[in-house]
């Protein structure tokens, strides 16, 4: 029943987001042309300002529509009228989370490749792979310091983490939301502040810790980055931090699944 | 096991107010059975209650000897008051999604009678008239071999021409073994396809009968019985 519900999960998004990224490819190739032909003329001129234009707008969209379909999508199909077929499936809650889930950090990624490729396009000349090259080296020669491979390592792990707990942040705070009959959208921006809240909280307290007699290697020139030791020890310091902070996420984003789901289950409050 | 549906000193409280307080209910397998009683008296948080929708507050509610869960959501067929369609399916798709996720749908039932309403399978929801819609959601549920339907005013926003056809559907298309829920104020209407009649009244059922018993015992139409019960 899991890959039922995230197929017809696919099918219910996939046009906005074949859209968007129909769009984004547009602007990318029109603009990439544009700075190909680059010709002095003042009409020219004035269309390559509003391509330009229109292509910060699109990947700014692209990053508001990601957000906006992964809560509205949760909101209509469970919350609203259409959770009366939702949940009168012969489906469990937690599939209907699950299945939510798996899609909306599918495009979440999806959105972030589909920047990073476009501005790759529109970038590509021989100054920049110049460029790359430079910054492909330097990150070749910091892959040499003790803990660096480990710090790439706990990085993308740590991304991994974020993908799936960043829609939880939104879904944990819409399954509080619901629970207010006559305020579900101010219960839900309230839900929101709270979660975040305790996150904030649980984040402060482990920065706090983990930079507690560590002030030599962050504030005055004690220890001097550009040497080994003491770059090695600032690497050892953003894993411990990176790796708490992940800790925290993992913890929140699990605690977020399951107060989630038993809301559904138990408390769930259909108009 | 002749018994479908089971309420045992179910309650259900929304804050300070007691939607539902002490229902004892117990409804045979078979039957067309009208649930009837004014407005806010508790019909559609029972229904809800037995369809996992609302989490009940106290008390028992059991359909085919189970909690509700996943597996009376099977056996279960539910017609909603309001309109459940998504906006971005086309009929044909929604049909798809019902076969896929109940076992009991019937795909030719289901085009059987679009055809017989004139609805287009390919025309997308969010074009279709508040009517048509109730139409199409009303099929998709009696499409589904069910061994308990709940029909929520299931004719309120229909045209009277299509009325006789959906009911003269929920009595010729149900299986024996089945019983059908429905609640509704249009009584006069579905008077004469009923067997049972359940009145509920401030969240407590007041009265379970025959439609046999109150014609020949109380010599009275179920509407006029009606009337009379709930007299303002």
């Amino acid at each position: 029943m899991l890959g039922k519900l995230i197929k017809h999960e696919y099918k219910a998004t996939y046009k906005t987001f074949l859209l968007l990224y129909g769009g984004l490819l547009l602007l990318t190739l029109l603009n990439k042309v544009n700075l190909v032909i680059d010709i002095d003329n003042p009409i020219l001129d004035t269309v390559q300002t509003f391509l330009m234009f229109l292509y910060m707008i699109i990947i700014l969209a692209t990053f508001i529509v990601t957000i906006v379909v992964i809560i509205m999508r949760f909101y209509k199909s469970l919350l609203g009228d259409e959770g009366y077929l939702s949940f009168t499936l012969p489906v469990s809650a937690g599939s209907h989370l699950i299945s939510k889930l798996v899609v909306a950090a599918t495009w979440l990624v999806a959105s972030v490749v589909s920047i990073i490729i476009s501005l790759f396009v529109l970038l590509w000349d021989a100054e920049t792979i110049e460029f790359i090259n430079k910054g492909w080296n330097e990150f070749k020669n910091f892959l040499e310091y003790d803990g660096a491979v480990l710090f790439i390592f706990i990085l993308i792990i740590y991304l991994i983490i974020a993908v799936f707990t960043s829609p939880i942040t939104y879904y944990v705070s819409m399954a509080i939301g619901q629970l207010f009959t006559r305020h579900k959208l101010i219960g839900s921006v309230v839900g929101y502040f709270i979660y975040s809240m305790v996150s904030q909280i649980l984040s402060m307290i482990l920065l706090v810790a983990t930079t507690l007699g560590k002030w030599d290697l962050l504030s005055n020139g004690n220890v001097d980055l550009n040497t080994a030791l003491g770059a090695n020890e600032y690497i050892s310091y953003m894993n411990n931090l990176l790796i708490g902070q992940g800790i925290i996420m993992i913890i929140l984003g699990i605690g977020g699944f399951f107060v989630t789901k038993i809301l559904l289950e138990k408390k769930l409050n259909l108009d | 096991m002749n018994t479908i549906l089971e309420c045992k000193g179910l309650r259900k409280n929304y804050g300070p107010f007691e939607a539902l307080s002490g229902v004892e209910l117990n409804l045979d397998r078979g039957k067309i059975i009208g649930l009837l009683g004014p407005n806010g008296s508790g019909k559609t948080t029972l229904i809800k209650l037995a369809n996992g929708l609302l989490a009940k507050t106290d008390g028992e509610l059991k359909i085919a000897g189970m909690e509700v869960g996943i597996e009376t959501k099977k056996i279960v067929s539910y017609l909603p008051e309001r309109t459940y369609l998504n906006n971005w399916m086309k009929v044909s798709q929604i049909i798809a999604y019902f076969k896929d996720f109940y076992d009991n749908f019937s795909e030719a039932k289901a085009y059987d009678m679009l055809k017989r309403l004139d609805i287009d399978p390919s025309a997308k929801l969010s074009t279709l008239s508040k009517g048509t819609k109730e139409k199409v959601q009303l099929i998709l549920v009696m499409s589904r071999d069910a061994d308990l339907y709940f029909l929520d005013e299931p004719i309120a926003g229909v045209d009277p021409a299509a009325r006789d056809y959906i009911l003269n559907t929920i009595i010729t298309n149900y299986n024996p073994q089945a019983t059908i829920v429905i609640s509704t104020h249009l009584i006069s209407d579905i008077e004469q396809i009923l067997d049972e009649v359940v009145f509920i009244q401030k969240g407590k059922i007041v009265l379970h009968k025959t439609v046999d018993e109150i014609r020949s015992i109380e010599g009275k139409s179920v509407d006029a019985l009606f009337r009379e019960v709930f007299k303002c």
